[in-house]
């Protein structure tokens, strides 16, 4: 059953999130927005806070030691904030996290049936469901007894975003899903998330590979230091000069910047 | 001959119900990284509902009691204790459990004195003989009953959804979380069902030969958390093959207690936990385990 919101209403929108680890403040003020049905990409260096932000719209910063400071997290409409990490999933926002995290001692079917667990279906749909996942990563199908944790890398990526897929997310959260992997591996990931997106699913995409992302997503954020330091459709942001030289490596230009850049918005999009 | 047989049955019975014991502390661990050292407490409770009930309900009907109310109370302590707690670590809730057996132990002991009640069962001391080889239909009982459970249970956390939500959460409680995972209930289920196996277990602690559940019966049910950890705490194999080790090492102890005369007799108290030390020795995570319990 999908969560009814108005018309109009993003599938996520962060506004003035402001997340603490104890005294390390990781977020200042980030505000984005995915649009329904919408494909949104989240750039930045290590430690920019990009799966912090993850953590704070999965509801599991708790598990990191982190807090919520201010702000608001709304999907469909509805706040976010304060939900547990399962009501959050029945929202219809599930994360595939960073590392991919599968379940290495669950057979990879199991892995999938726990991808379900958070929402409560008939068997004919879940099966059907599951059957969709499979049509998507056939290799996961061939797997289906083997223990998750004698896949290779990229095959623990297919079942770390076919398990989410098996709860029906509105939006699909994924934090660096190409970490890692062979350019082949990247190349059939991206195709495949493209895919899920066409089908109707909107995506938040965290990624340092930036000429991937922003080839993928219409909109794209770049965070520095816990701020959104920039933001823009994603075509004007792969021409702009600064993302060239940080994130494209793209030659020409060689001075060091220092990281503090003053937040600058290309569009009148921005959130 | 037919002692090593009677000792192999008869350690085989005890071990299967050490195994329901030692399945509680694996499940609680499981669900919650908390090493439950209320686990025996709630056992006495579980065996003294059945003594107190099986007069006025019948024997059939006590179990059926005992082994709900013990499930129910194993999840009120927590819900009502171990939730508040939720600012300790793993290690500090562990320490929790101690504070909760001792209330429990108090309340108990004080209500059962120096009584040794019976717990009404149909079995009495009737024996089976076959051959030379003579068996105590309690023990046979036990073992049936031990068997049946754990298959059942083996089962439920093989296929059930409820098994899989526990093996998520077992293996990484955000990830489980992060799929929707209720973590809260995976952890009450886990209590409850431990009660419920530590009630079934009282039963068998307190029948033939032994004389009835008196308020040292949560000692003698200790010996299932050396089996648990020689087993490997986090592992529902180690406990059954824990159990096993643990009762069959106890019944040969027991048989030839008159040819090793050491400590007085008393060798057959110590067995459990020496074997225990020589396992985790060799293996620091048990046999199957992969965590070391001390792990913070
Ligand atoms: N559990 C934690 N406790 C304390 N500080 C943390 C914790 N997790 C992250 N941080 C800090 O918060 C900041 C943001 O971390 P975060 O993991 O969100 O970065 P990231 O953009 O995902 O980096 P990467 O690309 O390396 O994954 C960093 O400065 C990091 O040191
Ligand atoms: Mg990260």
């Amino acid at each position: 059953m999908r969560v009814r919101h108005g018309p109009g209403a993003a599938a996520l929108s962060v506004s003035g999130l402001t997340v603490d680890y104890g005294p390390v403040r990781a977020l200042r003020e980030v505000s984005l927005e995915v649009p329904e049905g919408g494909f949104v990409a989240v750039l930045g260096g290590n430690g920019a806070g990009k799966s912090t932000l993850l953590r704070a719209v999965s509801g599991v910063l708790g598990f990191h030691g982190g807090t919520v400071r201010a702000g608001d997290i709304t999907a469909g409409g509805r706040s976010l904030r304060g939900l547990r990490p399962d009501q959050i999933v029945a929202a219809g926002v599930v994360q595939v996290p960073e590392g991919r995290e599968v379940f290495a001692r669950m057979t990879v079917g199991e892995n999938l049936r726990a991808g379900a667990l958070g929402v409560r279906r008939d068997r004919r749909r879940t099966a059907a469901t599951r059957a969709r996942v499979l049509e998507l990563f056939p290799v996961l199908a061939e797997r289906d007894r083997q223990k998750a944790g004698l896949l290779s890398g990229g095959e623990q990526q297919m079942l770390a975003i076919g398990r989410a897929l098996m709860a029906e997310p509105r939006l699909l959260l994924l934090d660096e899903p190409s970490l890692g992997l062979a350019p082949i591996m990247v190349e059939r990931i991206a195709e495949t998330i493209a895919a899920i997106n066409r089908q109707g699913t909107a995506v938040l995409l965290i990624e340092q590979n930036a000429a991937l992302a922003l080839e993928l997503a219409a909109h794209a954020y770049v965070l520095e230091v816990g701020r959104v330091a920039l933001s823009g459709p994603s075509t004007e942001l792969a021409a702009s000069e600064e993302i060239r030289r940080r994130y494209l490596g793209s030659a020409g230009a060689d001075d060091d910047e220092p990281a503090d850049v003053p937040e600058r918005t290309l569009t009148r999009w921005a959130g | 001959m037919s002692t090593i047989v009677e000792i192999l049955v008869n350690g085989l019975a005890s071990g299967a119900v050490y195994a329901l014991i030692a399945l509680g502390f694996v499940v609680i661990f499981k669900a919650t990284e908390v090493i439950n050292f209320a686990h025996t407490s709630l056992l006495l409770a579980g065996g003294y509902l059945v003594a107190v009930l099986h007069d006025d309900i019948g024997f059939a009907g006590a179990v059926l009691a005992g082994v709900a109310a013990t499930a129910v109370l194993a999840t009120l302590v927590e819900l009502v204790v171990l939730r508040r707690v939720r600012t300790g670590g793993h290690a500090t809730l562990s320490i929790v459990t101690i504070g909760v057996d001792i209330v429990l132990t108090v309340e108990l002991t004080r209500r059962i004195g120096t009584e040794v009640l019976p717990l009404g069962d149909p079995w009495g001391d009737r024996v089976v003989r076959i051959g030379d080889v003579t068996i105590a239909q309690t023990r046979i009982a036990a073992f049936a009953v031990a068997v049946a459970v754990i298959a059942a249970f083996l089962l439920a956390f093989r296929f059930t959804s409820w098994g899989v939500a526990m093996r998520a959460a077992a293996e990484n409680r955000r990830t489980a979380a992060l799929m929707g995972v209720r973590l809260g209930r995976v952890s009450a289920g886990a209590w409850a069902v431990a009660g419920a196996l530590a009630a079934l277990a009282a039963l068998f602690m307190c029948v033939f030969p032994t004389p009835g559940l008196d308020r040292t019966t949560s000692l003698a049910a200790l010996k299932a958390l050396p089996a648990a950890v020689l087993g490997g705490i986090d592992s529902t194999t180690g406990a059954l093959v824990g159990g096993v080790l643990i009762g069959i090492t106890e019944a040969a102890v027991v048989g030839y207690q008159n040819d090793v005369a050491l400590f007085g007799g008393g060798f057959a108290e110590i067995a459990p936990y020496l074997l225990m030390t020589v396992v985790l020795l060799a293996r620091p995570a048990g046999l199957f385990g992969t965590r070391e319990p001390a792990r913070v």
